[in-house]
């Protein structure tokens, strides 16, 4: 593999120092100081290039089986500016294959996404993960150990003076541990627990360098056959005790070998016990919970459930979703080395989309923001310029279609900070996305057919899906699109509008939409398509399956009032915390949330593992037009927790409503409420919760927020909400959750 | 948006028994994020001339990379290992 041709010398070299001095000798002197660095300068690869993608391990026979390993090497990446500072850089990424038919990684230095899973609604997922990470390539690599503190946050040094963790933040909340890693299926209605989409594990790099890295993947391979054989005949595992003990002896000898050998202030092997991990391991299994801390592999074997009346409330959505690294502390670093890849699972949905186009050609775009230091500003810098986008690890890649032809785009919005508004196709011969508006007749045009990997409802493609519609994908939302290609051969341009918030308060000094960019360029040409195609119509969409009927009044269980804050790393004033439990659900009930946004410049993206939701209502302070009037100095005008909150017909979405997993909350908007009072004394009493006052002015601060609604169901267990904008969500922008059994325990003593 | 560099220290044959691949690190720029990786087995600790913790708190275990160092300003910088008499040491340029 060239890309990794780096780190393979390296280990190479390791091996011939252990194998005796002769060949010390020899090798020593071929590395030698004259020896090129890994890491440099670079012609900044082209752009236009034809889109890449990244190969695909399909389901077979009810089962989606794949190694999965998080590896490092070099790739070359591009500076902010895209085309002037480019270079070659260690960065962290998904690599894949497929069991039954292995191949090896392609051999690119392009920073491609890790490989498209597919599979079928009602298929087992069963995934070998591997964390192969050398941490030597990379800073404060681990959660315990190597930073030298207890506290682990990672320690940076500027200019010889300042030290410390990055924004003076503390533990768990602070970059920390980037090569500790999981894998996070977004999109999933699986269990969070044990080997489903569990989070809340730490999978730590193997031990040793390759090839003899423990576990091996054959010895991984071996002693977890069996555990694969019976979670295909009675589901996940509920105890640690349900594994092969041949694997839980194994993973109790490497996590002894660590905690006995990481280095501590420098010095190998006096770590002290409060930073060892087996001990923390051992005291889970006594209690009966799933150990957190596996060492170098960790095996994924879960449900995609096929909706059945008889056994659950809701089904698995066939769509487009996607996997990504999920370790507290490292998101967003490591999502922005790469570490995420589509998850396509089909269903019912795709049969009826291919019943009506025969030769439908899909294309999967993962959008990214790559970067290996993309947060500077946490460590005292300026606000750093946003790192570009790419698609599929190219930048403005070409997307070939053949004149007429309808492709379907499965598009993942992968970026660890900015979402990105489409906004329309022009002719490549007019200035590059220069203009403020839409063409009136876009020459490439798109229907929107499904959101965040649920298929829209006939109704709403009519509308939320109609033709050009603008759409704008928050981190980690997903889009499936119709795109059409003009009958006119020709270069045509997509382009988008990077931004943190669509709407944002004037008075805000930060938050402003960037203007219009190339995402990619469409080349029409070659024979049209024949028979023509076109947009599918309504009469032959896809049927929307039954467990994805509207959450009715009717259901709601409980109503909750969730605030994200201004900055960045609070949810209802408290960052996340280990083990507290912010939100309990009752299993098989449903919800209404409204989920507030204190920011004026950021519409931080809500985001709910397991469960989608779907949005009622939407409350926009800086939308230019208000369709119900907001007075500041009335809060039953903007404050829905209050009881005497004055509902507005006008601002509730018309059923049926869409579904999503994330969602953009609306920023807020600061009034001057100066002509009612200059002092807080002297505001209304009703005002006054709401009123920050100084230099003989007041102001009022309304939040933006959603109504939302949601199914807990099917699955019991403890997962996260977070703001999918990742620096934030590392930062503690996130809240533990569970949902409790609905059932009452039943013994006779 | 800012750049990662690595410099490794490795085993030599002539004195003081170890060099730094690369020996000037050159390319980067004021903001950009350098670690230093240690493959001897012995530990190191790159500093500036009169000031050990320059570059990092601590010094480097074997086997192990160092924390995060961030130039803050054009120049170049100088470095040498504290723990090792008659390190020639290397250099980073930040341009």
């Amino acid at each position: 593999m060239i890309a990794s041709a780096g780190v393979r010398d390296r280990h190479t070299i390791g091996l011939g120092l252990g194998a005796g001095l002769c060949a010390a000798l020899v090798l020593v002197f071929a590395r030698s100081p004259a020896q090129a660095q890994a890491q440099k300068i670079v012609p900044c690869p082209a752009q236009q290039r034809a889109l890449l993608s990244a190969p695909e391990i399909k389901s077979h026979q009810g089962k989606l089986r794949a190694t999965l390993r998080v590896v490092d090497g070099i790739r070359t990446l591009w500076d902010s500016s895209a085309n002037q500072r480019c270079a070659t850089q260690y960065m962290r990424f998904f690599e894949g294959t497929d069991p039954a038919n292995p191949r090896p990684w392609p051999a690119t230095s392009d920073p491609i996404p890790g490989p498209t899973l597919r599979a079928r609604v009602g298929d087992l997922v069963e995934i070998t993960f591997f964390n192969q990470i050398d941490i030597n390539h990379f800073a404060s690599a681990l959660d315990k150990g190597a930073a030298g503190t207890m506290e682990a946050c990672d320690q940076y040094t500027s200019g010889g003076s300042s030290q410390g963790s990055a924004g003076n933040d503390k533990m768990p909340d602070c970059l920390h541990g980037s090569s500790t890693t999981n894998v996070h299926f977004h999109g999933t209605h699986t269990t969070p627990s044990t080997t489903g989409d569990n989070v809340l594990l730490f999978v730590r790099p193997s031990l040793g360098t390759k090839p003899r890295l423990q576990p091996s993947e054959s010895q991984a391979h071996a002693l977890l056959a069996p555990f694969f054989t019976k979670c295909e005949q009675s589901g996940p595992p509920k105890l640690w005790t349900d594994m092969p003990p041949a694997w839980q002896s194994l993973q109790h000898a490497l996590l002894h070998k660590y905690d006995t050998t990481a280095p501590y202030l420098g010095h190998p092997g006096q770590l002290p016990v409060g930073m060892q991990l087996w001990p923390a391991d051992e005291h889970q299994i006594a209690q009966k919970l799933w150990p957190q801390y596996q060492l170098g592999a960790n095996p994924y074997c879960f449900p995609l459930p096929k909706y059945d009346p008889a056994k659950m409330r809701m089904g698995q959505a066939p769509g487009t979703h996607w996997y990504h690294a999920h370790k507290h502390g490292s998101t967003a670093l490591n999502v922005a080395n790469g570490m995420t890849g589509t998850f396509i699972i089909e269903g019912q949905y795709d049969d009826d989309l291919h019943h009506y186009y025969p030769n439908l050609q899909e294309r999967v775009l993962m959008i990214q923001q790559l970067g290996t230091a993309p947060f500077p500003l946490t460590r005292g810098g300026q606000p750093p310029p946003p790192p570009p986008i790419s698609v599929n690890g190219r930048l403005d890649p070409v997307v070939a279609m053949r004149p007429g032809e309808v492709q379907m785009w499965r598009i993942v919005n992968g970026a660890f900070r900015d979402a990105i508004e489409f906004v329309y196709f022009q002719s490549q011969s007019a200035n590059q996305c220069g203009t403020a508006s839409p063409p009136p007749t876009p020459p490439v045009q798109w229907r929107q057919i499904a959101q965040d990997g649920v298929q829209l409802n006939v109704a709403n493609y009519r509308t939320f899906g109609a033709a050009n519609s603008p759409l704008n994908l928050a981190p980690a939302n997903r889009a499936d699109l119709l795109v059409k290609a003009p009958a006119q051969p020709g270069n045509y341009t997509l382009c988008v509008v990077r931004n943190n918030a669509l709407l944002v308060d004037p008075a805000a000094t930060l938050g402003r939409p960037l203007s219009p960019s190339v995402l990619l360029t469409v080349v029409v040409g070659g024979a049209p398509v024949s028979p023509a195609m076109d947009f599918i119509p309504d009469a032959a969409f896809p049927a929307f399956p039954a467990f994805l009927k509207d959450v009715a009044q009717s259901e709601i269980r409980k109503r909750r009032w969730l605030v994200f804050g201004a900055g960045f790393n609070t949810i209802d004033d408290k960052k996340f915390m280990d083990g507290r439990v912010d939100q309990q659900m009752t299993l098989n009930t449903a919800e209404e949330w409204v989920v507030e946004n204190q920011g004026t410049d950021k519409s931080h993206p809500f985001h709910i593992h397991i469960n989608p939701f779907q949005i009622l209502e939407l409350f926009q302070p800086n939308a230019a037009q208000q369709p119900c009037p907001i007075n500041p100095v009335d809060p039953d005008t903007f404050d829905p927790a209050r009881t005497t909150f004055k509902p507005c017909n006008a601002r509730i979405l018309p059923a049926p409503w869409v579904w999503w997993d994330t969602f953009p909350i609306p920023t807020a908007h600061q009034y001057d409420i100066s002509s009612t009072c200059t002092a807080l004394a002297q505001c209304p009493p009703a005002v006054q919760p709401y009123a920050k006052c100084s230099s003989n002015k007041c102001s009022v601060i309304v939040n933006g927020w959603f109504r939302m609604r949601s199914r807990f169901v099917d699955f019991t267990g403890q997962y996260v909400l977070h703001c999918h904008i990742l620096i934030h969500e590392d930062r503690g922008m996130m809240q533990l959750i569970e949902v409790t059994s609905d059932r009452t325990p039943y013994t006779h003593h | 948006m800012a750049f990662t560099w690595s410099i490794t220290i490795v085993k030599h044959s002539g004195a003081p028994g170890f060099t730094y691949v690369p020996k000037v690190l050159k390319d980067v720029a004021v903001g950009d994020e350098i670690i230093w990786t240690n493959e001897t087995d012995q530990p190191h600790w790159p500093g500036a001339p009169g000031n050990t913790k320059y570059f990092m708190a601590n010094q480097i275990a074997p086997h192990s990379p160092s924390t995060t160092f961030i130039p803050s300003a054009v120049g170049t910088l100088t470095y040498k290992d504290s723990l090792t008499s008659g390190d020639p040491g290397g250099s980073i340029v930040v341009s």
